[in-house]
């Protein structure tokens, strides 16, 4: 009980009549990779929405590390150690990527973002920080490429190293490897794994590429409909009926 | 930065020592200065506002009544109305701080209005229709004492030029500063910048509070300067002035808007005796400026063609559409 | 209570005349999710052409049918050689370029006729008033409360009686769709505009005879149409009619209270809307 960083309890959100999320508990325990499965449609991101504050909850409660967070907005949840990436690739596209890294890494410094004298180019200990995460996504090369003009997979890694830049005690990765090829895949399964591993970071992770999800995951929990239908280990996973007849009978 | 500093003062200069009279230049000086807080909001952050004449024009009533009444020294008299623009901008942002897109626009422009027709209403203090007449213009004053007189016409394009200056070097730092990223970052993505830690509300707050005290500071100055307060200050005329002034100078950083303001003060100037209606140039120039340009201005433009001239360093490139908040 | 039913039907007079010209504007916004800052000169140029062609042909009637027509035309025309290369650009470029759209046909408008306001005859048959036993009320303002209503019912069945209509609902919602199951999504945008600009410009033409015309109506006019979009949200034909009606009224009991402050009160009241319900009393973001 003590090791759950995160605690979503009874979580509802609804849209005018449609129930996207309905009464679903999740308990994701501190350093663990916990992914999110289920077909289209079946509240994945909505619960990643409620759990980051994106959504609001029209039932149910979210406890981070304790605390009550269902009411939080979501700047100040961020800042309490909840940091997300986007399903649909979301950075700064007119500035370089070195930049968008930095605006990741700005925002974790309280006080100093309302600094109006100094000059962010000059900032030092900034940049040697975002370097660091540069090499972490294998960016160094593009560092002066606007976002807007990576590849597909270069973005998604840089969306994750922006998710990645405040050190959340709880990160959110929202189809991380979407559109990627192979070895975009590869590259980013192992970043996944050592922030986990390494780190000790709690990673929530929606994803539909199966061999990732049942390779890295210390738990899975499968949606369908806004509902929870199943939770356990991967291999107990693999096996449950419900969750074949859920993706299968789709 | 020094560097253009010096560039704007010595075009500044150029521009006082070419003209027939003093009154374009000083005109252009505090048109400037408004149009760069105009566009703090716009530019920088991204939101478009067409009701920054209760800011100028309020400043302006104000310093007009309170330099007439008592002695008191020219930049206290400056700093009054950029204060007074502080307060108000400070209060219509906690007013509007749900309110997004076009309906913010909409809603700056209605209180654009409310701030119109209370001008109109309290006439014993404005003048109503009439305007203010007789305003002092302040001198600078230490304790009392005349340091610098501010009568002579010559005297006051300095001073202005001075603020002008002043307010160029704050709003260049402002730009390239973590804050001024911060702004920036708001305006191409909320969202992202949002889900990043940032605090949008607080840093609205920040952005219109900066955007009010400049331009008010720009309305104590034209008080000062024209000896009178004419009922237009606060007009949603005034208030389309500053939006075109910043869109053809340019949107990305402070030099754009003082282009801008020259530009469209200098046709005024040269058309306005021979055409009446010169507007009509402006419409056309506003429509084919954000078709052709896809929002850039003439600052930005150039900037593209000379890259040691170019405006802002890697962190804030032109080729960003008009301004919005996404 | 005698007292009151002149300044609440005059109101309801203007508040449809208000209507005319906002439903345009929302209609607009609903349907292209597109701003025209130059609505307000709809409105201008139907009243201006109004006053011109009821002097050139001697008749009102003619002027009312033919200046709400000239002016659907126009905005027909603005949507088919300039509006429809910059849908795809964002609101600010809208705003700004419609805007500059807005400069210029003032200043056309008082290059040709002058900058200072004109009076406009009311018609002859409309002159004088009405009775009803002990109630009487003038002709004209009884016209355009009627004539107005009769737009705004028929307009509403156009809209939700006619396939016309629900094509025009279901592009406003999924725009990419309706063009997939065939229809011409570029025309369908052309009769908006044209609609639209039909009824600011009537509105405008029947608004001339009473308060005759003068240039800076179309700003006026323009920051009325924001406020009554504002009160009823964009995108609504019943958010336009109540806001239309409410602006309207606001403003006649407000000149019988207050007369200076009427302007300021709906102003003043429509800011105080906006910061409780950011997006107007039914309208969509």
């Amino acid at each position: 009980m003590s090791a759950d960083i995160l605690v979503a309890q009874g979580v509802g959100v609804q849209f005018g009549s449609f129930k996207a999320l309905d009464g679903v508990d999740l308990r994701v325990r501190k350093g663990t990779v916990h992914s999110l499965i289920g077909p289209n449609g079946a509240g994945k991101t909505t619960l990643f929405n409620a759990l980051c504050g994106m959504a609001k909850l029209s039932k149910g409660t979210v406890h981070l590390d304790g605390v009550r967070v269902d009411r939080v907005p979501v700047a100040r949840r961020a800042r309490m150690g909840v940091s997300r990436s986007f399903q649909i690739t979301n950075l700064f596209f007119d500035v370089d990527v070195r930049e968008n890294v930095r605006l990741a890494y700005q925002a974790t410094r309280g006080l100093k973002c309302f600094d109006f004298i100094s000059n962010c180019a000059k900032q030092r200990e900034v940049h040697e920080r975002v370097d660091q995460l540069l090499d972490w996504a294998g960016l160094t090369s593009k560092s002066t490429s606007l976002a807007g003009e990576l590849s597909h997979g270069e973005q998604r890694r840089l969306e994750m190293a922006l998710a990645v830049a405040s050190e959340p005690s709880v990160l959110f990765l929202d189809e991380p490897t979407a559109g990627m090829g192979a070895e975009d895949i590869g590259f980013a399964k192992r970043l996944i794994s050592s922030l986990s591993k390494e780190r000790g970071m709690t990673i929530v992770l929606i994803e539909h590429n199966m061999s990732i999800v049942m390779d890295i995951s210390d738990t899975i929990t499968v949606l369908q409909l806004g509902q929870k239908i199943a939770e356990g280990k991967p291999a107990t996973i693999k096996q449950d009926p419900r969750v074949r007849a859920a993706y299968l009978g789709e | 930065m020094h560097f253009k500093l010096l560039l704007l003062a010595l075009a500044m200069t150029a521009v006082a020592l070419v003209s027939k009279s003093t009154a374009l230049p000083t005109e252009i000086f505090i048109f400037a200065i408004a149009a760069i807080g105009f566009n703090v909001l716009y530019g920088m952050f991204g939101l478009l506002s067409f009701g920054h004449s209760v800011f100028f024009g309020g400043a302006a009533y104000l310093c007009a009544i309170v330099a007439t009444q008592y002695q008191l020294s020219a930049p206290v008299v400056t700093l009054l109305g950029g204060v007074f623009g502080l307060t108000v901008a400070t209060l219509f942002s906690l007013l509007s701080i749900r309110t997004k897109g076009i309906y913010f626009v909409m809603l700056t422009l209605t209180l654009g209005q409310v701030g119109f027709f209370l001008a109109l209403a309290l006439r014993s203090y404005t003048g109503g229709e009439n305007g203010l007449s007789d305003v002092t213009r302040p001198d600078v004053t230490i304790a009392g004492i005349k340091v610098f007189d501010l009568q002579d016409p010559t005297a006051y394009l300095v001073y202005c030029g001075i603020v002008l200056l002043v307010i160029f070097a704050l709003v260049e730092r402002l730009r390239t500063s973590p804050l001024g990223s911060v702004l920036g970052a708001i305006r191409m993505n909320e969202s992202r910048s949002g889900a990043l830690g940032y605090s949008l509300g607080g840093y609205r707050l920040i952005a219109f509070g900066l955007s009010g005290f400049i331009t008010g500071i720009a309305g104590a100055l034209y008080a000062g300067f024209l000896r009178f307060v004419p009922l237009n200050v606060v007009d949603i005329e005034t208030a389309e002035k500053l939006v075109i002034m910043a869109i053809i100078g340019g949107l990305r950083n402070a030099t754009g808007p003082i282009v801008g303001a020259a530009i469209f003060l200098a046709i005024a100037d040269v058309l306005s005796p021979i055409w009446p209606r010169w507007m009509m140039l402006m419409g056309v120039l506003l429509v084919v400026g954000v078709i052709s340009l896809r929002g850039r201005g003439i600052v930005d433009v150039i900037g593209e063609h000379l890259p040691r001239l170019r405006p802002g360093a890697r962190q804030m490139p032109q080729g960003a559409v008009t301004g919005e908040q996404k | 209570m005698n007292a009151y039913i002149f300044p609440v039907l005059n109101g309801l007079g203007l508040g449809m005349i208000y209507f005319l010209m906002a439903v345009g504007l929302s209609i607009l916004f609903g349907l292209l999710n597109f701003v025209n800052f130059a609505h307000g000169a709809f409105f201008l140029v139907g009243a201006y052409l109004c006053y011109q062609v009821s002097v050139l042909a001697g008749s009102f009637t003619v002027a009312i049918i033919l200046a709400p027509l000239a002016v659907a035309l126009l905005g027909w025309a603005l949507n088919k050689f300039l509006l429809n290369r910059v849908i795809t650009m964002s609101h600010s470029a809208h705003i700004l370029i419609t805007f500059g759209i807005m400069l210029v046909l003032n200043e056309l408008v008082i290059t040709i006729w002058g900058p200072l306001p004109q009076s406009v005859q009311t018609p002859a048959a409309l002159q004088g008033i009405v009775q009803f036993g002990d109630f009487v009320y003038p002709k004209y303002r009884l016209f355009v409360l009627v004539l107005s209503s009769l737009i705004a019912l028929a307009l509403y069945l156009l809209i939700v009686r006619t396939k016309f209509g629900a094509l025009l609902r279901a592009a406003s919602e999924q725009g990419e769709t309706v063009s997939l199951l065939g229809v011409n999504v570029g025309r369908l945008y052309s009769i908006g505009f044209a609609l639209g600009g039909w009824m600011a410009g009537l509105g405008g033409a029947m608004a001339a005879p009473l308060r005759g015309v003068d240039p800076s109506m179309g700003m006026e006019a323009l920051a009325i149409a924001f406020a009554v979009v504002i009160v009823g949200g964009l995108g609504s034909f019943g958010g336009a009619l109540v806001g239309g009606l409410f602006i309207g009224l606001v403003q006649s009991l407000m000149s019988m209270l207050w007369p200076e402050g009427a302007r300021l009160m709906i102003y003043a009241a429509v800011a105080v809307l906006l910061i409780v319900r950011p997006n107007g009393l039914f309208g969509r973001a």
